[in-house]
C-alpha cells in the first residue's frame, strides 16, 4: 500500500511538472524557513559542548542591591560582587556543582616580551570545569587549591594557543596577560560565543587577579555570575528554596542595604531571554510570539499548496469515482489523498531541513549572534554539533505531518464527498 | 467588458476563494511587519544629537601584583589618579586626536547607566546621570539648543553647573529652553543649587532608542579631583576620544603600537580600545538582527503569494488556452490579455485589502502595534504602511502572472483552435 502511495505521488510529479516544482518549492521553503526560526531558539537552549547539561543549569546573570525597606524601582543592577556569590551561591548544598564566574573582559596577552594582542578573559574557579564540559587537548584545568590560592594559571584555547607559541602543546609554558606572568595550566578546544555563559579565550582563577577590589556598593555588587548544576531538573524547585534562605541569611547580616534577584536563578531559556540587569523577560509574550511566527510559517504556504492540490484532484475526479464505484469508502480516497500528499511533504521537507542547515552552516555567525552588551574578540561559530539535536528532527517531521493536515486536508475532505455519478460523468 | 471580468472571477470561485484569503492574510501579516519597521525606521532616522564618526572608547586597567613591573603604590609620590591625568594629557598630545574625556557611564549606546533626579522648584524629573569632564561634549559633539557649537557648551560646564538635553521635562510639559540659567537641585541633595548653563537639542541613548526615552542631565567632572584616586577608582573611568576629521584610517593600531612606549603610565595600561562604531553594533545587535528577520519575512510573505499566483494562474491559462487563442484570433493583442488576466488578480487584491484594512484598523487599536511618538497609529502612518504593503503586494502580482500569460500567449491561435 505505501509502495502505491509512493508511485502514485511520483506520477503526480512528472504529470505536472510546474506544479510539482512550486508545490515542493513552497513546501521546502515553509519547512526551511521553521527550521530557521527552531535553530534561532534551539542555540540559545538546546545542549552542545562545552554547555551539554543545559537542560540542568540554573543561572544568575544579575542580581539588584537596594536601600534595606526601600523600593526596587531605586536600586543597583548589575553582576555581582565575590562576597555575595560564595556566601549566596557557592555555599549551596542541594545543586552538584556551583561556579562564580566574571563578565568577559578584553585583556592583553602576549607570551614573555612579545607584542600584545587581546583576548576575552573570564575569571572563574575550579567548579567551572565541573558545571561546563570543556575537551583538553593539552595539560588540565586547575583545581581547588590553586584556585583559592589565587596561583596564576591560566587555561587557554587552541586558537589562542597557536597564537601565541604556533602550536597547542603548551603546558606549563608562560603567558602574560596585561604583563603579569601565568602558567598555562591546559588548552581547550575553541569555544563558540552562542555557548554565552561557558565562552572565553582565557579563563584564570578569580583570586589571581585584582577583580574581588572591583566591587561597587559596599561590596555587594561586582563583576560575576554564578552557574549551578542540578543532580537533575527536579532539583530546582529545592535549590530555588534554598537560594531564597541564603538571600534572607545574606540580607539578615547587611546593615543598610538588602539584595534581590528578580525572579532568578532562571532555567537556560530564561537566561537567555535575560539581556537587561533592571527587569525580567517576559517568557509568556516571548513563546507567543514564536508560536506565531510558526503559525503564519505553516498557515500562508498551507494555502497555497491547498489551492494546488486541488488543481490537482480536479483532474483525477473520474479516478476517484471509479475507486469509489468499486467499493473505495470516503475515509479511504481521504486516506489515500492525504497519504500521497505526505509522501511530497517529506520530499519537500528533506529538502527544506538540508537547505536550513546549510544556510545556518554558511551564515551562522550572522544569523545566530545575539548582543551579549559585551564587545567580544572574536565572532560567533556554529558546527553541526550544535544545530542537529535529535528534537531537531522531531520538530522538522511534526511540521511537515501539519502542513500535510493544512494543505491536502480540504482539498481530501472535498474529493471524498464527490457522489460517485458526478464523478464518473466527471462533473 | 468589466461584467465579463466579475463573471471569469465568479467562474474560477474555487481557486480565486484560496487566493484571496491567501491574498487577505498575507495583507494583514505584511501590514504588521511594515508597520514594525516603519516605526524602527522612524526612530533611526530621527537626529541622534551626537555625532560617533572619528572617535573611540579606551579602557583602561592596572597591573596587578603579580606582575614583575607592578610598582607597590606605597613607595610612590603620585596616586594612581595623577597617573591618569599624565595619561590623557599624553593622549592629547598625540597627532591624531583633537580631544579626550574622562567619563562614568555616559558615552552613546551604553547598556550601563546611573540615573537620577533633577528638581527645579517643584518640578521634578527622573533621567540618566552623566559625569563627565567638559571635553565629552567635543568628543561627542553635542549641539546647543540654540546653536552651540560643542566648544561652547563645553566651556559652560561647570562645578556649580549643569547641562540638560531640551527634552529632559518633556513629560512634564515643559521645554528644557525654557529652563535655561534656572537652578536646579539633584538626587534630593536639598543643600546645594546648580545653574542649568546649558541646553542640548535631544540626545538619544541608541539609534533605537526615541528621544521621549533618552532623557539625560550631565554633570561636571574635575580632571583635578583625580589627584587622590586609587587603581581600584581609576578603573571605572572611560576615556573617549575623538580624532582629527583628517586622520588616516588605523588609528587603533598606531595607538597599540606606541602603547606600550608613550602610554604606560605607573601601573596604567590600556586594556581596550574601540571604535564606537564597533560598540554602536555591538549594542544594537539585536534590534538589527529583529529588523533583518522581519525583512526576510516579508521576502517569504511576497515569494508565497509569487508562488501561488504562479501555481493558480499556471493552472488556469492551460485550462483557458482555447479562451485566450480565441482572444487573439479576433484581434486582442497580447498586451491586452495580460491586462486581464492580471485585472482580475489585482481586483481580488483590491477587495482582500479592503477586508484587510477592518481587520488592520482593530489590530491597531487593541495596541499590538508598537508605539511611534507616543501614539499607537496615526493617519499618515496608516496610509503609508497600508500603501507600502499594496504596492509590494500589486509589484509580486505582475511577476506571478506575467510568466505563466506570456507562455499561454506564445501559444499560436490556430493550434489552439484546432485542438478544441
Amino acid at each position: 500500500m505505501i509502495k502505491q502511495y509512493i508511485q502514485q505521488a511520483i506520477y503526480q510529479l512528472r504529470a505536472q511538472p510546474v506544479l510539482s516544482a512550486i508545490s515542493i518549492l513552497g513546501t521546502a521553503l515553509a519547512i526551511c524557513l521553521i527550521m530557521v526560526v527552531v535553530m534561532m531558539q534551539q542555540i540559545k537552549t538546546e545542549p552542545y559542548a562545552p554547555e551539554s547539561n543545559r537542560d540542568r543549569m540554573l543561572h544568575v546573570k544579575w542580581m539588584t542591591s537596594f536601600q534595606k525597606g526601600g523600593s526596587i524601582d531605586y536600586s543597583s543592577n548589575g553582576p555581582m560582587s565575590i562576597q555575595t556569590a560564595r556566601q549566596c551561591f557557592r555555599a549551596l548544598t542541594t545543586p552538584e556543582a556551583v561556579t562564580i564566574y566574571s563578565i568577559e573582559h578584553t585583556m592583553q596577552a602576549s607570551i614573555p616580551k612579545g607584542t600584545a594582542f587581546g583576548v576575552d578573559m573570564k575569571q572563574t574557579d575550579e567548579q567551572f570545569w565541573k558545571v561546563f564540559d570543556f575537551s583538553f587537548v593539552d595539560g588540565k584545568p586547575f583545581d581547588e587549591a590553586q584556585s583559592e590560592a589565587g596561583i596564576p594559571v591560566a587555561v587557554i584555547t587552541e586558537s589562542v594557543a597557536r597564537a601565541l607559541y604556533g602550536t597547542v602543546q603548551v603546558s606549563g609554558k608562560a603567558i602574560h596577560l596585561n604583563y603579569a606572568p601565568f602558567r598555562i595550566a591546559g588548552v581547550v578546544r575553541d569555544v563558540s560565543t552562542l555557548a554565552a555563559n561557558a565562552y572565553a579565550q582565557v579563563w584564570v582563577p578569580y583570586r589571581s587577579t585584582d577583580i574581588d577590589g572591583m566591587s561597587w556598593y559596599n561590596n555587594i555588587m561586582g563583576a560575576m555570575r554564578v552557574s549551578m548544576l542540578a543532580r537533575s531538573k527536579n532539583d530546582f524547585a529545592a535549590i530555588r528554596k534554598e537560594c531564597e534562605q541564603l538571600r534572607l541569611k545574606y540580607n539578615a547580616g547587611l546593615k543598610d542595604e538588602e539584595i534581590a534577584y528578580r525572579d532568578q536563578p532562571d532555567t537556560q531559556e530564561v537566561s537567555a531571554l535575560r539581556k537587561w540587569a533592571n527587569g525580567s523577560p517576559d517568557i509568556k509574550a516571548e513563546r507567543n510570539k514564536r508560536l506565531l511566527v510558526y503559525a503564519i510559517l505553516l498557515i500562508i504556504p498551507a494555502i497555497n499548496l491547498s489551492s494546488m492540490t486541488q488543481s490537482r484532484l480536479r483532474q483525477r475526479v473520474a479516478e476517484i469515482g471509479v475507486r469509489r464505484s468499486f467499493g473505495s469508502t470516503r475515509g479511504n480516497i481521504m486516506w489515500q489523498v492525504l497519504a500521497e500528499n505526505l509522501v511530497l511533504t517529506c520530499i519537500a521537507g528533506l529538502v527544506g531541513l538540508l537547505f536550513c542547515v546549510l544556510f545556518a552552516l554558511a551564515f551562522g555567525s550572522t544569523l545566530f549572534s545575539a548582543s551579549t552588551l559585551m564587545l567580544l574578540n572574536e565572532a560567533p561559530t556554529v558546527d553541526v554539533m550544535m544545530l542537529m539535536h535529535t528534537s531537531t528532527f522531531g520538530y522538522a517531521l511534526l511540521f511537515c505531518l501539519i502542513l500535510n493536515l493544512l494543505s491536502a486536508g480540504i482539498p481530501a475532505w472535498k474529493a471524498s464527498r464527490v457522489s460517485i455519478t458526478d464523478a464518473l460523468s466527471n462533473q | 467588458m468589466n461584467k465579463l471580468l466579475l463573471k471569469q472571477i465568479w467562474n474560477e470561485r474555487r481557486s480565486n476563494t484560496w487566493m484571496w484569503t491567501e491574498l487577505l492574510l498575507v495583507s494583514v501579516v505584511m501590514w504588521f511587519i511594515v508597520d514594525t519597521m516603519y516605526v524602527k525606521l522612524h526612530t533611526y532616522f530621527e537626529p541622534r544629537g551626537f555625532d560617533i564618526s572619528n572617535t573611540y572608547w579606551i579602557r583602561v586597567g592596572t597591573l596587578t601584583a603579580n606582575s614583575p613591573e607592578y610598582i607597590q603604590p606605597s613607595t610612590r609620590q603620585v596616586s594612581a589618579g595623577t597617573d591618569m591625568i599624565e595619561l590623557v594629557e599624553r593622549l592629547r598630545r598625540h597627532p591624531d586626536v583633537e580631544a579626550v574625556s574622562l567619563s562614568y557611564n555616559s558615552f552613546p549606546y551604553n547598556g550601563s547607566w546611573n540615573g537620577g533626579d533633577v528638581t527645579v522648584d517643584t518640578l521634578k524629573q527622573f533621567g540618566r546621570k552623566y559625569l563627565v569632564t567638559p571635553d565629552f561634549l567635543r568628543v561627542f559633539r553635542y549641539q546647543g539648543i540654540n546653536g552651540e557649537t560643542p566648544e561652547q557648551l563645553a566651556a559652560l560646564l561647570k562645578e556649580e553647573t549643569v547641562i540638560i538635553g531640551d527634552n529632559y521635562f518633556e513629560e512634564k510639559g515643559i521645554s528644557g529652553r525654557s529652563l535655561l540659567n534656572r537652578f536646579c537641585k539633584l538626587n534630593g541633595d536639598s543643600l546645594k543649587s546648580y545653574r542649568i548653563a546649558g541646553v542640548t537639542k535631544s540626545v538619544r541613548f541608541g539609534d533605537f532608542v526615541p528621544a521621549s526615552d533618552s532623557h539625560y542631565a550631565m554633570n561636571f567632572f574635575g580632571e583635578s579631583w583625580l589627584a587622590g584616586y586609587k587603581e581600584s577608582d581609576v578603573r571605572y573611568l572611560e576615556v573617549c576620544v575623538r580624532t582629527h576629521a583628517n586622520c588616516a584610517p588605523g588609528f587603533i593600531e598606531r595607538l597599540r603600537r606606541d602603547a606600550d612606549k608613550q602610554f604606560r603610565v605607573g601601573n596604567l595600561l590600556f586594556e581596550d580600545i574601540r571604535s564606537m562604531q564597533d560598540i554602536r553594533r555591538s549594542f544594537q545587535l539585536d534590534d538589527m538582527n529583529d529588523f533583518r528577520n522581519q525583512l526576510w519575512g516579508i521576502g517569504f510573505l511576497l515569494l508565497n503569494i509569487f508562488m501561488g499566483l504562479l501555481g493558480t494562474f499556471w493552472f488556469r491559462t492551460q485550462q483557458r488556452r482555447s479562451e485566450i487563442a480565441l482572444h487573439l484570433s479576433v484581434g486582442s493583442n497580447r498586451k491586452q490579455i495580460f491586462i486581464r488576466l492580471l485585472s482580475e488578480g489585482l481586483l481580488l487584491l483590491v477587495t482582500a485589502t479592503v477586508v484587510a484594512l477592518i481587520i488592520d484598523l482593530n489590530v491597531a487599536y487593541m495596541e499590538y502595534t508598537p508605539l511611534m511618538d507616543e501614539k499607537v497609529i496615526t493617519v499618515p502612518r496608516f496610509l503609508i504602511t497600508v500603501g507600502t504593503t499594496l504596492l509590494l503586494m500589486a509589484l509580486t502580482m505582475v511577476g506571478g502572472i506575467w510568466i505563466p500569460a506570456r507562455q499561454a500567449m506564445k501559444i499560436q491561435p490556430a493550434v489552439a483552435l484546432r485542438e478544441e
